[in-house]
């Protein structure tokens, strides 16, 4: 069943006593917590999302909870959990969603060699996809927002799961990160979308998360194949161009911007290799996002 | 321990009874084999028995991503040695690798599922500091600047402070002895230099004979407090008895040179909890022979209860309300086998009130 | 006189687009990307180890150039590269 066909209230008093199972895309999560506002955030933004009822394997134990002792009293904070012990420092006890999706993305990038893992969007229409890594400020998950309510269909904002065996991006649709101003840009671009609470005071800034689209969720066992590799770059005042990228340096760029390249050896060499050789590579320079989700929609596949 | 024994005890005993697990059963086997290190020990022993495709696929994700891992740590060990010898080619001095780094370039089956954080290895204490200032020319850098910390690796350790590489950011231990200076027990450095064994061509590279390769991972174990990876530990010690026991003259020459180097008490706890965890096979007359080096009566027992959930796999499954205070007069005591007492409170004292608290993520 | 060879046990996997190649090293487990005329130094050295004298040698009649110092000077460099990266070791 769907998260959101979920009773709150029981939904409430699972994720506070065993937990829930909660699909997203190819990994099971069995997550528990006793945060009000992470239980409600869940309940907003992974409604769509496949729960297990009766998951006997999890792929991850995670629980997002206060720090036992004295300190919860005098400075409230919250600790991510995975299976049992806390990996990170314990953030202020108000980011508990954003300590979440940081910590599941964690979680994966560590423990899912199975897949070569960019910290790159991913979007697909028509069965081809464009993969957009891009440094924080480049303006990535805006566009990847905003595409993603225009005919294109979220695999991810944050990973790039590439399949080792057949080179094929592996859908992961959760909600995209949005900062600062984009927060308003998108809710003036794509008002149809469900934006969770601002938090503020991130190390990042004022951070919300947008749900994914629910086709996209739907579609989460349906891979694709990468067709483009675009980098994206905000910059004020520019208009939405197109420019060819070195395909030598597209891989590089891919490499450095994966969690596990390294650790894939001559197997993640050959997989970017054979990839770039069936991609098309662009610099994407933007500053308004109908122009940019024009410019994506005349992208045609390479030959 | 709590009872019942942990679900990855009986998986390292019974490879085989992993292809009828019920997926709750991987869920939990999973996670003690994640917390323990093992999970790539568990990959290469059903793939021994040929039946990696008839395990459940989440479970095998799990188990191939922990082997792709393990992979690459070791090609990294492989590349790293040929730094450290392309970097003292010229200092002309031969070193001997220790652990894991040995096991894996003297390719010993136990080194296949293991993980790797960093490379020890020993020279003789008179080569020790040109053996630093040629690395330090060379790219590598003190990890430590903080000058308490200094002065005790210098003046009271059997290894210089860690040294980790500029660009390649690995981290080297250089050792000139396998025990502290001020431990309880002495192993002469030079009676170990003396048995080890080359491993490549032009006899730069030397690894400790099997005997003291036992014998090290024995004291690395039982004296000297390192349990965060008791039981991945325990796990080398009984990959490494089962490979050189094929050989008889083995066991004899073991115990022989526990007592000539001063290590029958870790001989005597290795064989032990070997045997006692992993059915390790040792011959009878070895054990009745390591006797010797049991420690006083009442003190077995202790030590049991002690070392028993030390040793269990770390994970909360397997942790009871004695497990954190086991570790922890463990590593007291560990403290206590390496140095004197009066030098031993002021070291913790350091230790508790002035050294930074880091949450380090692993 | 010294010679240069590439790294003992190392196997170099290419890729290359236009003029721009990636080498991949399974030893070193790095991934470098090269222009065309340091492309074509390495894969020289992959042939057989070779002397700077050598190796200008070759180059110069493979490119249609005078050998120069500047030419002389860049090989140097490359080389000193190849064995910072550890594509290329000195054998004496």
């Amino acid at each position: 069943m769907r998260l959101g066909e979920l009773d709150a209230s029981i939904l409430k008093r699972q994720l506070r006593t065993e937990g829930i199972s909660l699909q997203t895309g190819p990994f099971i999560t069995q997550i528990s917590t006793q945060a009000p506002d992470l239980i409600e955030s869940l309940h907003t933004l992974y409604s769509d999302a496949l729960i297990c009822e009766y998951a006997e394997f999890s792929d991850f134990h995670i629980s997002v909870d206060r720090p036992p002792g004295l300190r919860r009293w005098l400075q409230p904070q919250i600790d991510f959990y995975f299976d049992g012990t806390a990996p990170f420092n314990p953030f202020p006890a108000g980011q508990a969603l954003p300590l979440f999706e940081w910590g599941l993305n964690w979680a994966i990038s560590q423990h899912a060699h199975q897949y070569l893992i960019i910290h790159a969007a991913v979007i697909e229409k028509e069965g081809h996809a464009v993969i957009m890594p891009a440094p924080p400020g480049s303006g990535k998950s805006t566009l990847c927002a905003g595409l993603v309510h225009n005919g294109w269909r979220l695999l991810s904002d944050e990973l790039t799961l590439l399949d080792l065996h057949n080179g094929q991006a592996t859908p992961l649709a959760r909600p995209v990160g949005l900062k600062n101003d984009s927060i308003e840009v998108i809710r003036r671009f794509a008002p149809q979308a469900t934006l969770s609470p601002i938090t503020v005071d991130t190390h990042k800034g004022a951070v919300a998360l947008m749900k994914p689209p629910a086709d996209s969720v739907e579609k989460s066992d349906q891979p694709a194949q990468p067709a483009w590799v675009i980098f994206p770059k905000y910059i004020a005042g520019a208009a939405a161009t197109l420019t060819p990228h070195s395909k030598a340096k597209a891989c590089i760029a891919l490499g450095d911007n994966a969690f596990n390249y390294s650790i894939h050896g001559v197997n993640g060499f050959n997989l970017l290799t054979n990839m770039l050789d069936q991609c098309d590579c662009y610099d994407f320079s933007y500053s308004n996002l109908s122009d940019a989700v024009s410019i994506f929609s005349q992208l045609e596949p390479p030959a | 321990m709590s009872s019942p024994p942990p679900i990855l005890l009986h998986a390292l005993n019974h490879p085989e009874n992993m292809l009828s697990l019920s997926l709750s059963s991987w869920d939990l086997l999973i996670r003690q084999a994640r917390g323990a290190g093992l999970l790539t020990n568990l990959h290469d022993a059903i793939d021994r028995l040929g039946e990696l495709n008839s395990i459940p696929e989440r479970p095998r994700n799990h188990l191939e991503s922990a082997r792709t891992l393990t992979d690459k740590h070791q090609r990294d060990v492989h590349w790293e040695v040929k730094c450290i010898l392309e970097a003292l080619k010229a200092l002309k001095q031969p070193i001997t690798l220790l652990k894991g780094s040995a096991y894996l370039i003297a390719d010993l089956p136990v080194a296949k599922g293991r993980l790797f954080s960093d490379i020890d290895i020993l020279v003789p204490k008179e080569a020790i500091e040109e053996v630093e200032q040629t690395l330090r020319l060379k790219g590598w850098m003190l990890t430590t600047h903080d000058a308490y910390d200094q002065r005790y690796y210098r003046t009271w350790m059997h290894e210089l402070p860690p040294l980790r590489h500029a660009t390649r950011n690995t981290t080297l231990d250089v050792h000139h002895n396998i025990l502290p200076e001020t431990a309880r027990l002495h192993p002469s450095p030079k009676k170990l230099l003396q048995a080890a064994i080359s491993v490549n061509e032009d006899n730069s590279l030397y690894v400790l004979s099997p005997a003291d390769m036992v014998l090290h991972s024995a004291t690395h174990l039982f004296h000297d407090g390192e349990l965060e990876h008791g039981l991945r530990d325990l796990v080398d010690l009984d990959g490494l008895l089962r490979h050189f026991g094929n050989q008889e003259a083995f066991w004899s020459e073991l115990v022989e040179r526990a007592k000539e180097m001063d290590l029958t008490r870790p001989l005597y706890y290795a064989l032990r909890y070997s045997k006692k965890f992993l059915n390790t096979p040792i011959p009878e007359e070895t054990i009745i022979a390591s006797q010797a080096g049991s420690p006083p009566a009442f003190m077995p027992y202790w030590m049991d209860m002690l070392f028993l959930r030390a040793l269990a796999p770390d994970h909360l499954s397997c942790r009871d309300w004695l497990s954190g205070t086991a570790r922890l007069l463990l590593f007291i005591r560990a403290h206590f086998l390496r140095m004197p007492l009066h030098l031993l409170i002021p070291h913790l004292f350091h230790k508790a009130f002035i050294s930074p608290r880091s949450n380090g993520a692993t | 006189m010294p010679s240069w060879q590439v790294t003992p046990e190392s196997q170099f996997i290419w890729h290359s687009w236009n003029n721009e190649h990636l080498l991949y090293n399974n030893a070193s487990g790095s991934t470098h990307l090269l222009g065309e005329a340091e492309a074509v130094l390495l894969q020289s050295l992959q042939k057989a180890p070779q002397t700077i004298p050598q190796l200008e040698k070759g180059l110069s009649e493979l490119f249609e150039a005078v050998p120069s110092e500047e030419a002389t000077k860049w090989l140097q460099n490359t080389l000193f590269q190849f064995k910072s990266l550890g594509l290329a070791t000195i054998e004496n």
